[in-house]
């Protein structure tokens, strides 16, 4: 009830912040939703131009959102384009109103995924897949030729059901899956101040920070790293935590600034922790082994096997209902 | 300063998943419907082999490995089904499966027309081989 007064002005704010940390993600997932949406089969519909370009726009801002590197790396680029054509094929595979079209772009988005799986060092698991889907996809090409091409004109393809109401769950879903990347992985600001407040906890006079930052202004004695401290770091009325204030007033005494860049380092490193690493923050990270195949085959042979044998009895069972499903006539029960 | 990170891969594969779901939520094509939830599968796997990557640790490729292998089942049964349905009522369209549905749902019903079929494409004729037939004065010509 006291912030009854506020509510409507801490509202705003809290939206205006949500947006400002979030636009990264809304941005794309709104642009793909009005194009999924535009482009699924209806009775009547017109695709125009503005479709493709909010389309592009799209993917370029997903992109933006992909983008952490500087520098363009052989696999970086390789990444991209893989991921690109796996996107595009994924988006025409669900608004192809023709299943021949639809299976076709499947194949494209197997492929690419196929090459997702070569950067993520996995090539046997890439020759599987290609092998099991090129299969799956000649089959269904086959069912499409055989079931579809028969009825012609059909309601199966030319309409969808909800469309809107279906494409709105899909891309909430989409929206908070990558809301949470963003927020769990988005570690470059923390990073960058870890590297500031190291350096800090390592400074002996006031020369060198006035060399690194440039000559202090009268009045005016900020670092100029500390309004984002200050960002994740809110001042509080507990004076201990206000780490940025703390800095900024310390930057004439280099040695208390010292012991306050390291209490600002752990204060951080807390922070890291609680944003939600998936594995610890190690320099090296581990490396999966060479021989993929064989090392492969021999977790398969050893640490799996008990799965492998249940997978062999899935194999089979499925095999023998597809044939009990498929051999029953009508009125004969077997 | 780095390549793409696992973050990125856990990305498309989100995306992906994303895709197949409103896919399958949405179209009627029963075959359709099993190609969105592949795309999904795929996505899944995406993800595993990124963690795998991540963790330097083979597991992830085997679940993979798996879920391939579940993954030819369910194609198997799948198209079994579609076949199957398919006999019963000479349609793709998972719509004519309503009477399914829980007894106080209303069925959705269609309101706008399909479109009119396309007219049958024009075949050129051929004559049939042997000897040539006998020439009328109004036949000359064939287009």
């Amino acid at each position: 009830m006291v912030f009854a007064q506020q509510t409507d002005v801490s509202r705003s704010a809290a939206l205006l912040a949500f947006w400002r940390e979030y636009w990264v993600v809304l941005l794309p997932t709104a642009l793909g939703f009005l194009v999924v949406y535009a482009l699924l089969p209806r009775v009547r519909q017109s695709k125009q131009a503005w479709l493709t370009l909010a389309g592009a726009l799209a993917l370029i801002a997903a992109g933006m959102l992909l983008v952490h590197s500087t520098g363009i790396w052989q696999e970086t680029l390789l990444f991209y384009s893989f991921s690109a054509i796996a996107i595009v094929g994924g988006v025409l595979l669900v608004t192809q109103s023709n299943p021949v079209y639809a299976a076709l772009s499947f194949a494209l988005v197997v492929l690419a995924t196929c090459g997702l799986f070569l950067l993520n060092g996995a090539p046997f698991l890439s020759a599987a897949t290609i092998i099991v889907y090129a299969g799956a996809i000649v089959v269904t090409f086959l069912f499409v030729i055989m079931l579809s091409q028969q009825s012609g004109v059909d309601n199966a393809d030319l309409r969808s059901r909800e469309p809107l109401l279906a494409t709105i769950a899909g891309f909430v879903l989409l929206a908070s899956l990558l809301g949470v990347l963003h927020r769990t992985f988005d570690q470059r600001e923390l990073d960058v101040l870890a590297q500031q407040l190291d350096w800090l906890a390592q400074v002996r006079t006031v020369d060198e920070i006035n060399k690194r930052y440039g000559e202090p202004e009268i009045g005016k004695m900020r670092l100029p790293f500390t309004e984002k401290l200050r960002k994740y770091f809110p001042e509080t009325s507990d004076e201990d935590k206000n780490f940025a204030t703390r800095l900024d007033h310390k930057r004439g005494r280099p040695a208390e600034l010292r012991e306050e860049a390291k209490k600002a380092h752990a204060a951080l490193d807390e922070l890291r922790v609680a944003y939600g690493t998936v594995a610890p923050h190690t320099d090296k990270p581990p490396k999966l082994k060479a021989e993929n195949v064989a090392w492969l085959g021999q977790a398969l042979f050893t640490t799996y096997l008990v799965p492998v044998e249940l997978a062999a009895v899935l194999l089979l069972v499925a095999t023998i209902g597809a044939i009990a499903i498929a051999g029953r006539r009508e009125g004969t029960l077997r | 300063m780095s390549p793409p990170a696992l973050e990125n891969y856990l990305i498309v594969g989100a995306i992906l998943f994303a895709l197949g779901l409103v896919g399958f939520i949405t179209r009627r094509n029963m075959i359709i419907l099993f190609l969105c939830a592949e795309m999904m599968v795929l996505a899944v796997a995406v993800n595993l082999t990124a963690f795998a990557r991540y963790h330097g640790n083979l597991g992830g490729q085997v679940l993979t490995l798996f879920i391939l292998t579940v993954a030819a089942c369910e194609a198997a049964i799948a198209l079994v089904l579609v076949l199957m349905l398919y006999r019963k009522k000479h349609t793709l369209d998972v719509s004519v499966w309503q009477e399914l549905r829980e007894p106080d749902q209303e069925p959705i019903e269609d309101e706008e027309p399909l479109p009119p079929e396309p007219p049958p494409p024009t075949w050129p004729h051929l004559p049939p081989s042997g000897p040539e037939p006998e020439h009328e004065l109004e036949e000359t010509s064939h287009v």
